[in-house]
């Protein structure tokens, strides 16, 4: 059932750029959909171990700068030795983009997972900052705020069509939605395995989850680096299809913005940070020309301020709990009307 | 078959557990009393490895397992039912008995165990699905125990099992606790109701602040004036 739902619905997005072939709102959901990924990404952490990463901008930006550096090639002096790097092939790139990416998410959870709740989130706030400031810096390898440049599409080989590049608007959207379609089902799986359940097990009650034998530091760190690889993968994404990137992409508010997304869908669910980013990635374009920006942040603000105080789980579960109740009174008035349907039959 | 020698344990700055020796022999129902705050639960945190022994030995089976890791001490055959929260809420009373078993590798045997759990425990069965966080307090801690059992211990250590259920609950997790341990299992519990714990077990210890400060069969302690004052009321 749940997967009929799911096929129907991917198909149905696929279509969106046969049937509604405009490229402004094509780029629109593109936008936003790279947001969604990055938005998973944070959901496995954040959402299945409960340990709130307020850095996530950080992978994203990594997975970004690596991809966008190696398929552009670069020369930087390291200790006094030139090293020079060959421009990459772009598929190579992007996937070391989300290896470096997930490497950082190895490193910053075994240092950070020494601690938990507040520390572990001002330690992910500082590692981000810390990587904004290296990306706006070390001009030599990033060119600073003066952002990298030309960084080249993503290609695809197409049999008869040959190796096309992946520049047009309906080609990134396809682009986009399969990286979505690819981090869901990443997730899904993760979250439905063993691992999964001990994630879910730690959240609920670390000792307990101890005292059954699951090494909650080792899992923590394993649902760090596929985070950070997601994200890294997003970051990627960002860049061949943005094809500029300058250190605003380590910038709180992308963070922050995935935060509100995990939270108002719903954490912890795996169609949470979907809902949540749908309408968190696609209401500043709809509202663009509505209102000044500066009431529309007031709005969002005022938005969440509400669906926490009415929905403080989240729209998905509050939605499966209004269709768990909607059931359980259908199957009580079914019950409850049988009897009186037997009386009438023997009258 | 369990031995503690001059076990220390901090808790922050403090000494919970200062210079424990204490030993369970196999087949033996003991338990640890005391008032709270005595150092029973970090004894038994201790052993299972979830705090860190500041210093003394702890064998198990001959084998050393002072500071050992918590999944490591439960493949050996402890399981450790700890108290307060006692089962995961969210994952359903299947999933609750499954985790368990999660050192175990042997999926067969650990759906039959799940089965004979259910047959022991039938209130369970009917509420297989359910999130164990709507079961009733006394009908959680039957969760936990048989949450502990799936590991097919050969020592299970309970802390304070009875605590802050309704009376018939407390008598029904008493008999649960005397049968586990007829059936061959090792039993080590931390209870603060002295007299119930005198009433069932072997051998029993009295912590206080830290130390050991008495220990002996279930019936010298009973009969121990100090004790038939401090903590069985006269």
């Amino acid at each position: 059932m749940n997967k009929i739902v799911f096929f129907v619905v991917v198909a149905l997005l696929a279509l969106l750029p046969v049937l509604w072939p405009d490229p402004y709102m094509l780029s629109v959901v593109s936008a936003a959909g790279i947001m969604i990924v990055a938005a998973i990404s944070l959901n496995v952490l954040l959402g299945f171990t409960g340990q709130l990463s307020l850095g996530h901008a950080a992978f994203f930006g990594i997975g970004a700068y690596t991809s966008a550096l190696l398929s552009l090639g670069f020369d930087v002096s390291l200790f006094g030795y030139l090293l020079v790097v060959d421009p990459k092939p772009v598929w190579v790139a992007f996937v070391s983009g989300i290896l470096v990416a997930a490497a950082f998410g190895w490193l910053i959870g075994k240092l950070a997972f020494r601690v938990r709740g507040a520390y572990f989130v001002i330690v992910t706030i500082c590692f981000a900052q810390v990587m904004r400031m290296v990306a706006l810096n070390w001009v030599d390898l990033t060119e600073g705020p003066m952002a990298l440049v030309s960084i080249p599409a993503l290609t695809l080989w197409i049999p008869g069509e040959g190796v096309i590049k992946l520049v047009s608007k309906s080609a990134t959207y396809w682009l986009v939605l399969a990286a979505n379609v690819l981090a869901y089902l990443i997730v899904a799986r993760l979250v439905l395995s063993r691992f999964g359940r001990a994630a879910i097990a730690l959240r609920e009650n670390e000792t307990l989850a101890k005292s059954i034998g699951i090494p909650v530091t080792r899992y923590l760190i394993v649902f760090s680096v596929i985070s950070a690889g997601i994200a890294g993968a997003a970051g990627g994404l960002y860049a061949h299809t943005v094809r500029i990137i300058d250190p605003e992409v380590f910038m709180f508010i992308y963070t922050i913005t995935m935060v509100i997304m995990v939270i108002a869908g719903g954490k912890g669910t795996l169609a949470g940070p979907v809902i949540g980013g749908i309408i968190f990635g696609l209401l500043p374009e709809l509202l663009r020309g509505v209102v000044a920006p500066e009431v529309q942040w007031m709005l969002y603000g005022a938005l969440m301020v509400l669906l926490l105080l009415f929905m403080p789980k989240g729209i998905v579960p509050t939605f499966n709990g209004l269709v768990r109740r909607l059931r359980a009174r259908l199957a009580r008035e079914k019950t409850a009307a049988a009897p009186a349907k037997a009386r009438g039959a023997n009258a | 078959m369990l031995k503690l020698e001059d076990v220390t344990v901090h808790y922050g700055a403090t000494v919970a557990v200062d210079k424990v020796s204490l030993q369970v022999e196999e087949g033996e129902f003991v338990t640890l009393i005391g008032s709270n705050g005595a150092g029973k639960s970090s004894t038994l945190r201790a052993i299972s490895g979830l705090e860190p022994v500041v210093s003394g030995r702890i064998t198990f089976e001959g084998a050393p397992i002072t500071n050992g890791k918590p999944q490591h001490i439960i493949e050996r055959g402890i399981a450790h039912c700890p108290e307060g929260r006692r089962v995961f809420p969210h994952l359903s009373v299947r999933e609750n008995l499954e985790m368990g078993a999660y050192r175990r590798k042997d999926r067969q045997a650990i759906r039959d165990d799940v089965e004979r759990m259910f047959d022991r425990f039938p209130r369970l069965r009917e509420r297989t699905a359910q999130p164990a966080g709507t079961l009733s307090g006394g009908e959680q801690q039957m969760l936990a125990i048989a949450r502990a059992l799936m590991s097919r211990p050969r020592l299970i250590m309970f802390d304070e099992p009875s605590l802050g259920l309704a009376p018939n609950f407390v008598e029904q997790v008493f008999e649960l606790v005397t049968e586990i341990r007829a059936g061959g299992t090792t039993v080590l519990m931390v209870e603060q109701n002295a007299y119930a714990a005198l009433e069932l077990c072997d051998r029993s210890y009295l912590l206080e602040t830290g130390n050991v400060v008495l220990q002996g069969s279930a019936q010298e302690m009973r009969e121990n004036p100090d004790i038939r004052k401090a903590y069985l009321g006269g």
